[in-house]
C-alpha cells in the first residue's frame, strides 16, 4: 500500500538508481564487452561516455580523505559504458567504480512506471552484475554510495507562464521583494541541498530552465538528487538505503513545491 | 553562394505541436544558466527546434526535413557565441536540409547556413552589398569570434 505523496500526473521523466563501489583494479576495457554478452538480448545498444567522477558525501572532519584523488598515469582511458533496450527507455550504466539503472521517458505518452516497479528490476540487473562480477574475478564490490535521482519536467503553461510565477510553482520561493525595485526576474535558477536525518546522506534539489529539443518547449528543469552510505553492501542494505532515498525524494518534491502544482498534477495521496 | 531563405513575416511553423513529428529523445534539454545564457539563446533555441521538426515538403517544393547534422552544427554554434550584445537571430530552414542564421546590426547582416552535409559556409553584407563569402570549419573558435567581431564592430563603425 502506497504512503508517500503521489500524483496521477507526475512531471517526472527520468528515474536513476545508482550505486558507486571501491574501484574494481582489475576492471579493464574488455570487461565492458565481456558484461555486455550478459545482457545483451534485453540490452542490444550501446553508448560510450566519459565517466562520471567518484563522490563521497562526507559529514564533518571525522571522515573526509582524498579518496579519489590519485596522481600518475591511467593504465588506460577511464570510460563509462551505456547499455539500453530496444525502446531506449531503459539503461544501465558501467563504469570501474558504478553501476547505474535509469528509466527514462522517451515518448510524451509513457507514464512513470512508479519506485515499486523498478525496484525489482533494479535488484535483478544487479544481480546479473555482480554474478558476472564473481565470474570474471573482479574481488569484492564494496559499496560506499547510494544515489537515487528524479528529473522532473515543469512545462511552461501549466502552472506558470513567466519567471514572474515561480511562487505558484515552488514554495520557497516568495517572489515578494522588500523595497518594490526590482523587476520581475528575467531567468532564474535554484540550487539547495538538505543533510539527511541521522547524517545518512544528503538531498540536493536542484532548478534549472531549458528549453526541450522534442517539442521546442521551456520548462524548469527539477533534479533532485539523494546520495549517502549504505550500512552495507548487502541488496538489503542497500534496498533500505535507496527506499529512505526515494522516500526524501519523494517528501521532498512534495514540500518544494506548492498545492497549485499538486493539483496540477493530481495529487491522490 | 549561400542561397537567402525567403522571409515571411509569419512562420507558419511555430505555432505548430511538433512533438509527435520529432525523434528526438523525450528528456534531452538544453540547459539555460542565468548566469551564462546570452539574452537571445532561448528564443533562438525555440526557434531553431521547432525548424528541425518540419515536416518533409515544408515549403510544398519537396524540401526535406532539416539534417540532424546541421541543426546540431547550428545548436553547438549557438550554444558556443557566449556574445550578449547581439540580437536575436533571425533562423530559417532552407532547401536542401540546411538551416540559415542571421544576424543583422546596423548596416551589417552575417548569415551562416549549415549544411546537411555537415559543411558551413557564411556571408557578410555590408550595406545591403554581399562582401564576402567563404567556408568556415564547424566548432572553429577563432573563425567564429572574427565573423562576430566583425559584425559587432558595425555600430561602432556607423557611429564614426
Amino acid at each position: 500500500m502506497r504512503t508517500l505523496p503521489d500524483f496521477n500526473e507526475p512531471p517526472v521523466i527520468e528515474t536513476v538508481l545508482g550505486l558507486q563501489f571501491d574501484s574494481l583494479e582489475s576492471f579493464s576495457i574488455p570487461h565492458f564487452g565481456l558484461y555486455w554478452s550478459k545482457i545483451v538480448a534485453d540490452y542490444p545498444k550501446f553508448n560510450v561516455q566519459p565517466p562520471l567522477t567518484h563522490v563521497v558525501e562526507q559529514f564533518g572532519a571525522q571522515a573526509w580523505k582524498p579518496s579519489s584523488l590519485e596522481m600518475g598515469l591511467a593504465p588506460f582511458p577511464e570510460l563509462r559504458c551505456w547499455f539500453e533496450n530496444d525502446t531506449e527507455n531503459r539503461l544501465i550504466q558501467i563504469q570501474k567504480d558504478r553501476f547505474i539503472y535509469n528509466w527514462r521517458k522517451i515518448k510524451e505518452t509513457e507514464e512513470y512506471p512508479h519506485y515499486d516497479y523498478l525496484k525489482p528490476k533494479f535488484i535483478e540487473e544487479w544481480g546479473r552484475f555482480c554474478q558476472f562480477s564473481e565470474e570474471v574475478k573482479l574481488g569484492n564490490v564494496n559499496i560506499n554510495q547510494c544515489e537515487i535521482t528524479y528529473v522532473n519536467h515543469i512545462e511552461i503553461g501549466k502552472g506558470w507562464k513567466s519567471y514572474g510565477d515561480l511562487n505558484k510553482v515552488f514554495s520557497c520561493w516568495s517572489g515578494d521583494s522588500s523595497v518594490n525595485f526590482l523587476p520581475e526576474p528575467e531567468m532564474v535558477s535554484l540550487n539547495t541541498r538538505y543533510v539527511m536525518s541521522e547524517k545518512r546522506g544528503r538531498l540536493y534539489i536542484i532548478m534549472q530552465p531549458g528549453i526541450r529539443r522534442h517539442d521546442a518547449k521551456e520548462i524548469l528543469q527539477l533534479q533532485l538528487i539523494a546520495r549517502g552510505k549504505p550500512a552495507s553492501s548487502s541488496i538489503e542494505d542497500i534496498m533500505e538505503w535507496f527506499d529512505l532515498g526515494h522516500e526524501w525524494i519523494v517528501k521532498g518534491f512534495t514540500d518544494f513545491t506548492t498545492e497549485n502544482m499538486h493539483e496540477i498534477w493530481g495529487r491522490k495521496i | 553562394m549561400i542561397a537567402t531563405a525567403e522571409k515571411e513575416p509569419k512562420r507558419s511553423w511555430e505555432n505548430t505541436d511538433i512533438s509527435s513529428l520529432t525523434s528526438i529523445r523525450y528528456s534531452e534539454v538544453i540547459s539555460l544558466r542565468p548566469d551564462y545564457t546570452p539574452h537571445w539563446l532561448k528564443d533562438a533555441l525555440i526557434t531553431l527546434f521547432h525548424i528541425a521538426s518540419l515536416p518533409e515538403n515544408w515549403d510544398s517544393y519537396g524540401g526535406p526535413t532539416p539534417s540532424s547534422t546541421a541543426v546540431n552544427n547550428a545548436l553547438t554554434f549557438m550554444r558556443a557565441v557566449q556574445v550578449e550584445d547581439l540580437p536575436v537571430p533571425n533562423i530559417v530552414p532552407v532547401p536542401g536540409g540546411g538551416i540559415q542564421i542571421e544576424w543583422s546590426i546596423a548596416h551589417r547582416e552575417l548569415e551562416l547556413e549549415f549544411l546537411s552535409d555537415g559543411s558551413v559556409e557564411y556571408l557578410e553584407i555590408e550595406d545591403e552589398k554581399p562582401i564576402h563569402e567563404d567556408k568556415i570549419i564547424p566548432a572553429n573558435n577563432s573563425q567564429l569570434q572574427s565573423l562576430l567581431l566583425w559584425l559587432t564592430h558595425a555600430a561602432t563603425r556607423k557611429n564614426r
